[in-house]
């Protein structure tokens, strides 16, 4: 049997931290999502992901009776999402990576949702005879989203990754959707523009509860097709997406910013 | 090990037995800052995350030991930029948990007040600490390793605040302390008598808003008058006027509290008139002075070492459910690091 990549994953760019280790010998007590070796832990206490995630990481080590050792990489949400977030999953990632010796897999956040533990058409609501397109939305404030298209379990973009004006990104989307396909919407960006979305008339559900934000088993199971592709880099080089410039950034470029002397 | 990252450098040191400095890696950001005119935190944060892991292994290879050698680590879990402590404690933690090593969570100030031990075997709380940075100017009674009181601390400015705000209105760019503390010494610190701001009869309490407001008052005149303005003298007259207060405050703590000695601290420490006039007041009146050299003033990882190794003799563990406070109280707020 050909060995199967352990990858630790690390998710803190919403509302919830999660991990999830891949390779585990079930059944593990008490975990009743230990589906194809995978292990997942989730702090339901949202933003509180500073406190919590190194205890997870070894948390999850514990319960699954694994050592660093057996891990092949470490994989980390990269983004885009909660700048804070972001970082806390990244740093604590590229140090478990620095001492463990181990690579990175940077996993962009918002593909990880084609890869979420749920099917699309079994949503309460999903439109009979349409095919089923993600949506991740986040709320990039600024009346925008970070957000892109994807089909359930392909890494490949339909729409790109982008900060959209919510507008924009519901005409783009509209065109992909057609008569064929309806959207399923994803993130912290549904409930910051529920009324938006609701009376967009494209055809759509919002994702359940359970699997409506960033989860790190998703992440993983990116994390390994990434990972089999050799695109794994190290702790120096792991980079973070943020898909927006730093405010002060964008008002120097513009021209808004006084340079200093 | 310390790490420090509360506000625009990235820091790591390693020490041995709390005082031999066998490393002290400083990754400044002073020149991605410059062309905002100040910290911005958004973008301290990004870059803290980019260096943190090249700071970590200059620090271990400097020093020469392995991180199983190294026997706990410090971290700066507040006061300063919540996004940048963010960066330094979710590192600390993470390498905690990776390496199983005890924490130490350490407040910014008390690690200024520590690298004075690290070049003076002979300083034992307790004893009478001036702070002054950017972000804080305190005169604080330190009991122990990890008991303060702070006795008198600024209402508004902190000095360093201060400076870099009249080192704007001159046009002498940032960071502000250094710059005047440069061009003031080709100016007249008697050109202009800046407002000396003493607050009530026997407070220890410092306001220097009063005379950068001053300054900026002044300018305004002179522009308005037409007059050209001489900027080395009004920057060796405002730091006249804010060297002086300050002096006579630590004066008046060590009367106040009868201690014999004063330790200062912080990143306006550095500044070469403050160092010189401090000294000779506490030469004058027989006491002892202690300063640390001036890479141990400014942010760095030795004083997080040095405060996290006294802590940990004292049982000051961190657990690794350690969060950042970015602003923390020096006298109340300790326990915090311990939950």
């Amino acid at each position: 049997m050909p060995h199967r990549p352990v990858i630790l994953a690390i998710e803190t760019t919403g509302p919830l931290a999660s991990v999830a280790l891949s390779g585990v010998q079930g059944p593990v007590e008490g975990q009743e999502r230990l589906e194809e070796g995978v292990l997942e832990l989730v702090n339901q206490t949202h933003y509180s992901h500073l406190e919590e995630i190194a205890p997870m990481v070894k948390e999850i080590l514990q319960t699954a009776g694994m050592q660093p050792e057996e891990l092949d990489a470490i994989a980390v949400s990269r983004g885009p999402g909660s700048f804070t977030g972001i970082r806390i999953g990244m740093a604590t990632a590229k140090a478990f990576a620095q001492v463990w010796n181990k690579p990175i897999v940077c996993v962009p956040t918002l593909a990880s949702f084609a890869f979420l533990d749920a099917d699309p058409q079994a949503i309460e609501g999903f439109p009979a005879g349409r095919d089923p397109l993600i949506c991740p939305l986040f709320d990039a404030r600024r009346s925008q989203v970070y957000a892109g298209v994807y089909r359930p379990g392909c890494k490949d973009a339909v729409l790109a990754d982008g900060a959209y004006d919510v507008p924009d990104y519901l005409e783009k989307l509209g065109a992909l959707l057609g008569d064929a396909n309806a959207a399923v919407f994803f993130g912290d960006g549904c409930d910051a523009y529920r009324e938006t979305l609701e009376n967009s008339g494209l055809p759509h559900v919002f994702a359940p509860q359970h699997v409506k934000f960033q989860l790190a088993h998703a992440d993983l199971k990116l994390a390994l097709e990434l990972y089999k592709e050799g695109k794994q880099t190290d702790c120096y080089n792991a980079q973070p997406e943020y898909l927006r410039l730093a405010e002060a950034e964008r008002k120097l470029k513009a021209g808004a910013l006084r340079k200093m002397p | 090990m310390g790490i420090e990252s509360s506000c625009d450098e990235t820091a790591i040191a390693v020490l041995a037995d709390g005082r031999e400095v066998l490393s002290n890696v400083i990754s400044s950001q002073i020149e991605v800052h410059k062309v905002y005119g100040g910290v911005v935190p958004e973008i301290a944060s990004r870059h803290h995350l980019n260096n943190i892991p090249f700071v970590f292994e200059q620090a271990l290879e400097e020093a020469g030991v392995s991180l199983d050698e190294i026997d706990e680590i410090g971290v700066t879990a507040g006061p300063g930029l919540a996004g940048a402590l963010l960066m330094g404690t979710a590192f600390a933690k993470a390498v905690c948990a990776a390496a199983d090593k005890p924490l130490v969570g350490v407040h910014h100030i008390q690690g200024h007040i520590m690298a004075n031990l690290l070049e003076h075997p002979d300083l034992k709380p307790p004893f009478l600490a001036l702070v002054v940075s950017g972000g804080h100017t305190h005169l604080v009674e330190v009991q122990g390793y990890n008991t303060f009181r702070i006795l008198g601390a600024t209402r508004d400015d902190a000095v360093g605040e201060a400076y870099d705000k009249v080192a704007r209105v001159l046009g002498l760019g940032y960071p502000g302390g250094p710059k005047i503390d440069k061009i003031a010494k080709e100016g007249d610190p008697h050109a202009i008598e800046f407002k000396r701001v003493y607050l009530e009869q026997g407070s220890l309490d410092f306001s220097f808003s009063g005379t950068k407001t001053a300054v900026i008052n002044y300018l305004h005149k002179e522009e308005q008058g037409g007059r050209p303005v001489n900027a080395a003298d009004v920057a060796a007259s405002f730091q006249e006027a804010v060297v002086e207060v300050i002096v006579n405050k630590a004066m008046m703590a060590l009367d106040l509290t009868g201690y014999n000695g004063l330790a200062v601290a912080g990143g306006v420490a550095s500044n070469s008139c403050l160092r010189e006039r401090l000294q000779k007041a506490c030469e004058k009146r027989g006491a002892h002075f202690y300063i640390p050299s001036p890479i141990f003033c400014t942010d760095n990882g030795a004083m997080i070492a040095a405060a996290a190794y006294h802590k940990a003799r004292e049982g000051h563990f961190a657990t690794l459910h350690l969060d950042v406070w970015p602003g923390l109280n020096l006298e109340s707020g300790l326990d915090k690091l311990e939950q």
